[in-house]
């Protein structure tokens, strides 16, 4: 658990604090986005984490301890951190840059072989480009690599920095969906910081949406932030198509568990074969989408040995 | 007129004389590592010292530029009544034609490498030290290294004038070369030939250890 108590990074010569009276607590094993505008003072409290920034005043505690009561460099080496443009070194092979916290904490060199493996695998990067220098890789090869990097040492917590921000939007996907499956093994508390509310609502257990001022306007799921923005500023930040988004995040689990009833009470419509199946893994708007594609007036949503017919009300039902 | 029947170059003097050859091609050796390795560690700690003062880094280089401009024939002369001439006038003025390009390439090297990548080392965990030795020089290396190659060639050339202050050196056989009536071009040749064989020998030598030191380059 991160906890940040009245903490105020004030820059020389700066007129306005980059972050004022910031207190906020990072339950442990969550992932929380840090969002907002550029000069929002995101990457200053992310920064002030791992104390590569410090701040003005105010306490920063890492599972119940002071983090200033630590040798920065050593208190860091706990902490994993993954940067936009990745910042591998350029003159150490792949293996050697995943191996590099590990190295630091003085592992003997079979452990750190294990481990550097263990990692590549985990990430799916082929093992062949480990005698690599990084700028024989492609950019999300390399952002791979930096994740590796960062988990080397096994930290609790992990801090990211922008970390798709330099890659290309396919590949951004596929990267964001591969931390989402890290996170579910893992279990890491993650803060990452982001301008990008799609990226936000996509990977955030929890979403601190910052104003121009460093503010935090509101600090929520990202389900209860589409369903109730606490303010005019959140309302504008989330963008357009905000119950549209919401329903793209709303699983139709949650449907089932309201309209559940067992698979033999449920009497098939005679045109039942003709009706749309979805897994109930899919969401609210991929329903939708299917609904208003074609002429159906429901679908059939089965999950185990329940089924049941979600028709559009239903749908509104739960957006509601 | 014997003088300009003397033929360009004459083995037979070479061959008789490859004693005296070799003695003033060891000379300017001793004189241009020394000078260079000198230069080296000053170049270095000057370096440091800009880099940890950014705002010293244009005063070390205008004096270093202002130094460069004075003819190494004057710098020799106006050392002469501190330190005399020989070997100790010599060595500071090669030295300070060094420091210049040493300290401008050491400062340029380190601050080139890119902010991200020290970023992810402090990030790491990494001490200021350990950044500086393990991912700093190392990435400066290529220019550093460039510095390294241009002030030798450049002392190379310098050590030739050392001569006049009663150093050995090829420069030694060149001025013999015309001490003498008629002059001897031989020995102009073989002094101008070998010193510049040794700048080519030197920046070959200095380009193969910046290969050896920066592999990832060769990737």
């Amino acid at each position: 658990m991160i906890r940040l108590e009245h903490v105020t990074k004030r820059y020389e010569g700066g007129q306005a604090p980059a972050v004022e009276d910031l207190s906020m607590v990072i339950p442990r094993g969550e992932l929380v986005v840090l969002v907002g505008p550029s000069g929002c003072g995101k990457t200053t409290i992310l920064k002030m984490i791992n104390r590569v920034i410090e701040p003005s005043s105010g306490t920063i505690y890492l599972d119940g301890a002071e983090t200033s009561t630590f040798a920065p460099h050593v208190l860091r080496r706990s902490i994993g951190y993954v940067i936009q443009r990745v910042g591998l070194f350029p003159h150490r092979t792949i293996a050697d840059n995943i191996g590099t916290v590990p190295m630091l904490l003085g592992w003997d060199d079979d452990r750190i072989r294990r481990r550097v493996e263990e990692l590549v695998a985990l990430m799916g990067l082929d093992s062949e480009l480990l005698d690599r220098y990084p700028q024989a890789l492609s950019g999300g090869q390399q952002q791979r690599a930096g994740v590796a990097r960062a988990l080397a040492a096994d930290p609790p917590v992990l801090l990211m920095d922008e970390p798709f921000g330099a890659v290309d939007p396919v590949v951004r996907t596929r990267l964001q969906g591969e931390l989402l499956d890290l996170q579910q093994r893992l279990h890491k508390t993650i803060v990452l910081v982001t301008h990008d509310i799609d990226e936000a609502l996509r990977l955030g257990d929890r979403i601190a949406v910052f104003s121009e001022v460093g503010r935090i306007e509101q600090f929520a799921s990202p389900e209860e932030l589409l369903a109730r923005p606490a303010s005019p500023y959140v309302d504008e930040f989330l963008g357009a198509h905000r119950t549209l988004r919401r329903a793209g995040l709303l699983r139709l689990d949650a449907i089932l568990s309201r309209k559940a009833m067992p698979a033999d009470a449920v009497q098939p419509y005679q045109d039942d074969a003709g009706l749309p199946r979805l897994a109930s893994s899919a969401t609210v708007r991929d329903a939708l989408d299917v609904l208003l594609a074609g002429k159906h007036q429901a679908v059939i949503v089965t999950s185990g040995d329940v089924t049941v017919h979600v028709a559009f009300d239903d749908l509104r039902a739960a957006l509601e | 007129m014997a003088a300009s029947t003397r033929p360009l170059f004459e083995w037979s003097w070479l061959v008789s004389n490859l004693d005296r050859v070799g003695a003033a091609v060891v000379q300017h050796l001793v004189l241009t590592v020394s000078a260079v390795i000198i230069g080296l560690c000053l170049s270095s700690a000057l370096a440091a010292w800009c880099l940890r003062h950014p705002s010293r880094y244009r005063r070390v280089i205008e004096a270093s530029s202002l130094l460069y401009t004075v003819p190494s024939l004057a710098l020799f002369a106006l050392l002469a009544p501190i330190v005399g001439l020989g070997y100790i006038n010599a060595t500071i003025a090669l030295v300070s034609y060094t420091v210049l390009i040493l300290v401008r390439n050491i400062v340029t090297g380190i601050l080139q490498v890119p902010g991200d990548v020290v970023e992810a080392a402090i990030g790491m965990g990494m001490t200021r030290r350990r950044i500086l030795w393990t991912v700093e020089v190392p990435l400066a290396l290529p220019v550093i290294v460039a510095g390294v190659r241009i002030a030798t060639v450049t002392v190379i050339g310098l050590v030739t004038v050392t001569a006049l202050l009663g150093l050995g050196g090829l420069g030694q056989l060149i001025l013999s070369g015309f001490r003498v009536l008629p002059p001897f071009p031989t020995l102009i040749v073989v002094g101008t030939g070998l010193s510049v064989v040794l700048a080519i020998a030197f920046d070959l030598v200095l380009l193969g250890v910046q290969r050896l030191a920066t592999p990832w380059q060769q990737a």
